[in-house]
């Protein structure tokens, strides 16, 4: 495993209360393979990213016991310096390339020459600016009209690309996609996936993405985990899960996504809304919004429990869940 | 789908709701140069009709459905709704043609008075247009239509100020005021980008019931053909690039038989939510990714320099919106329509 989530809590501090946006999550990404995690909003995938790097706001309470391994070591017990060094040099991220994710004001050369500044102890200019070249072509800019430019005269899929460039500049380890292709249209979200597909396997980096968009990922993923209200529900490969999903959640999320395959089908959308993250409902959070809910699910929480075939599902009645999917 | 408006088998002849005639829209840009969001656009929406548009950003389908709304004048070309010209004389259409076209957004948090509550915000129009007698009759109109849109129970979201719901439900306070004017068409501007995808499919059915109960009309604009085609179902499909229509017709006969190479790139770009299908969709066929300068088009035909299977008459002659031998409602502009040398 690269990275081990043990009973990870966060919780965000409000004038309400506690917001449990991260409950307990125990989950791991395996060593040179993608993995998926997938939520909707408030499912807290980004604030589950957000604390590999320790990049929380300062009103996110991450529990005591709570424990992030990476490479054998408790990211949550390093020392300021140390993450910071951690940063990017172990672990990166690539952002969504909304306007906030590159300077406006400096040229990408500035931008990624910055970063190497920064964290290399014998800084060579020569050097940088070669690798800083050597990825751009990498993610198929060129380099001699990207390097010099501004933000603004790219494209949003140009950006996007700089992005990742970037990440990769300190040859991390981890690479964290966090909806990197969100904004972006079918066309230019289609080749930065062949993009990232390609220096997956060209530098056999691990990747986690993050994303709502659950069709995008099927493409790249080896295991996939399903996020709802801070709690994993199932986790599997990729495969397996997407075509025979168990909890009923999963089932309820695939089964709403529209297609431009085969025949129209109605789809069905999961009745109610999200929980309140402050008041979780008792026992399964889903329960509410869950076809088989019986009484068990309102009073006890469910553990993930391993159907075989390295599939895990947190619901008592997987069982019956499964024959339903199937049928 | 029917034909209307040319009454050639003796049938009613019957008037489109709008009707865009030959619309240009030209914007001016730094430098002197100009933009064209759309080029001699054709289109109609016919009562009780779904037409989606679909493009890439960009592409002027935002415009055109400005252009449908009459909150923006085109450069040339006639609008008409309900037969009449929006811009005939001057510049304000008339409040009944104004009712007759109603907007959700695509954003329902900015698109929404965040200062006002629901009741505030969807009791206005029955005020101000005196569709109701006196205050009670107006609470249990904006009761009714929140009920209508799925708002349950309405005693508990009447109060409520936007940020305290969800998007979803935002988004249903969007479309509950798109209706309550009797509108004949609602342009939507994606309307579901921003919600969750579990929520998605509730708000097109939402959308669905009321084209199917009340006959409204949408012009429903998306980058999304998979929804397009979920609301849309048997209704028309009209594809955009760089401010032209170059592909139109039934949505389902476009998504199976794209006679546009772009159709078909934006076809193959789409991920497939089944992995091993998807695994297959690797490289899209263009030979250019990049969008050209909206500003310095291309001669020829717009999409000549990214279409992959390209040759000299594209370079040089612009294709018009024509229909196919095999079916006369399924229109494009490309000078080999499906059959290109591949």
């Amino acid at each position: 495993m690269m990275v081990k989530f043990e009973n990870l809590k966060i919780d965000y501090i409000v004038r309400e209360g506690a917001v449990k946006v991260v409950d307990g999550i125990t989950f791991g990404v395996e060593r040179g393979r993608v993995t998926a995690l997938i939520g909707e909003s408030g499912s807290g995938k980004s604030t589950l990213a957000k604390a590999i790097l320790r990049t929380n706001s300062p009103n996110a309470k991450v529990s005591k016991e709570s424990r992030i391994i990476f490479n054998g070591e408790n990211l949550l017990d390093l020392s300021a310096e140390q993450i910071r060094r951690f940063r990017w040099q172990k672990a990166a991220m690539v952002f969504q390339a909304a306007q906030n994710a590159l300077n406006p004001t400096m040229r990408i050369k500035d931008q990624l020459l910055d970063t190497m500044m920064d964290h290399e102890e014998k800084f060579d200019y020569g050097r940088a600016l070669k690798k800083a070249s050597d990825l751009l072509e990498m993610v198929r800019l060129i380099p001699g009209r990207a390097l010099n430019a501004y933000p603004h005269e790219l494209s949003g899929g140009m950006r996007q690309r700089v992005i990742i460039a970037m990440a990769l500049l300190l040859d991390p380890e981890f690479l964290i996609l966090d909806e990197p292709t969100t904004a972006l249209d079918v066309i230019t979200q289609s080749y930065i996936f062949d993009l990232l597909d390609e220096i997956h396997k060209r530098l056999g980096i691990t990747m986690f993405f993050i994303t709502h968009d659950v069709s995008a990922v099927a493409r790249l993923a080896h295991n996939v985990a399903v996020l709802y209200a801070g709690k994993i529900f199932e986790t599997g490969p990729s495969e397996a899960l997407f075509r025979f999903p168990v909890h009923p959640y999963s089932q309820g999320l695939l089964s709403a996504i529209p297609s431009i395959e085969g025949e129209q089908v109605s789809r069905k959308a999961i009745p109610g809304m999200p929980p309140d993250l402050i008041n979780k409902p008792s026992g399964c959070v889903f329960h509410p919004r869950c076809y088989l809910a019986e009484n068990i699910c309102s009073m006890k929480e469910p553990p993930l429990i391993n159907m075989g075939e390295g599939r895990l599902a947190a619901c008592f009645r997987w069982e019956e869940a499964k024959k339903a999917g199937l049928s | 789908m029917f034909q209307v408006g040319r009454g050639e088998e003796g049938g009613p002849v019957m008037t489109p709701i709008i009707e865009l005639a030959h619309v240009c829209m030209e914007f001016a840009v730094p430098g002197g140069k100009k933009v064209c969001a759309a080029r001699d656009v054709s289109l109609e929406i016919n009562k009780g009709e779904v037409v989606a548009v679909v493009g890439e950003s960009g592409c002027g389908k935002s415009t055109i459905g400005k252009i449908c709304l009459g909150v923006q004048k085109p450069t040339a070309g006639e609008v008409l709704i309900d037969g009449k010209p929006v811009w005939g004389r001057g510049l304000k259409m008339d409040h009944k043609t104004r009712m007759a076209v109603q907007v959700v957004h695509q954003d329902s948090y900015v698109s929404l008075n965040p200062v006002k509550t629901l009741y505030q915000t969807l009791s206005a129009p029955f005020r101000y247009y005196k569709i109701s007698k006196g205050e009670a009759d107006t609470e249990k109109k904006v009761i009714d239509l929140l009920n209508s849109v799925g708002l349950n129970p309405p005693e508990y979201f009447i109060g409520k100020y936007p940020f305290q719901l969800s998007g979803g439900q935002r988004q249903r306070v969007s479309i509950a005021r798109a209706t309550i004017l009797d509108p004949k068409v609602i342009i939507a501007d994606e309307p579901v980008s921003g919600v969750d995808a579990s929520l998605k499919i509730s708000i097109l059915d939402l959308m669905r019931r009321l084209n199917e109960e009340k006959g409204i009309a949408f012009l429903y604009i998306t980058h999304d053909l998979a929804t397009a085609r979920y609301f849309g179902r048997e209704g028309r499909m009209v594809v955009m690039y760089l401010g032209s229509i170059v592909e139109q017709g039934g949505i389902n006969e476009l998504i199976f038989g794209p006679a546009h190479p772009y159709l078909e790139a934006l076809l193959h770009a789409i991920p497939s939510p089944d992995p091993k299908k998807s695994k297959e969709k690797t490289g899209i066929p263009l030979k250019n990714l990049e969008m050209p300068d909206p500003a310095e088009p291309p001669t020829g035909c717009l999409f000549h320099p990214r279409c992959p299977y390209a040759e000299k008459i594209c370079e040089t002659g612009r294709p018009v919106l024509e229909s196919m031998e095999s079916d006369p409602a399924h229109l494009a502009a490309c000078h080999f329509k499906g059959k290109f040398r591949r």
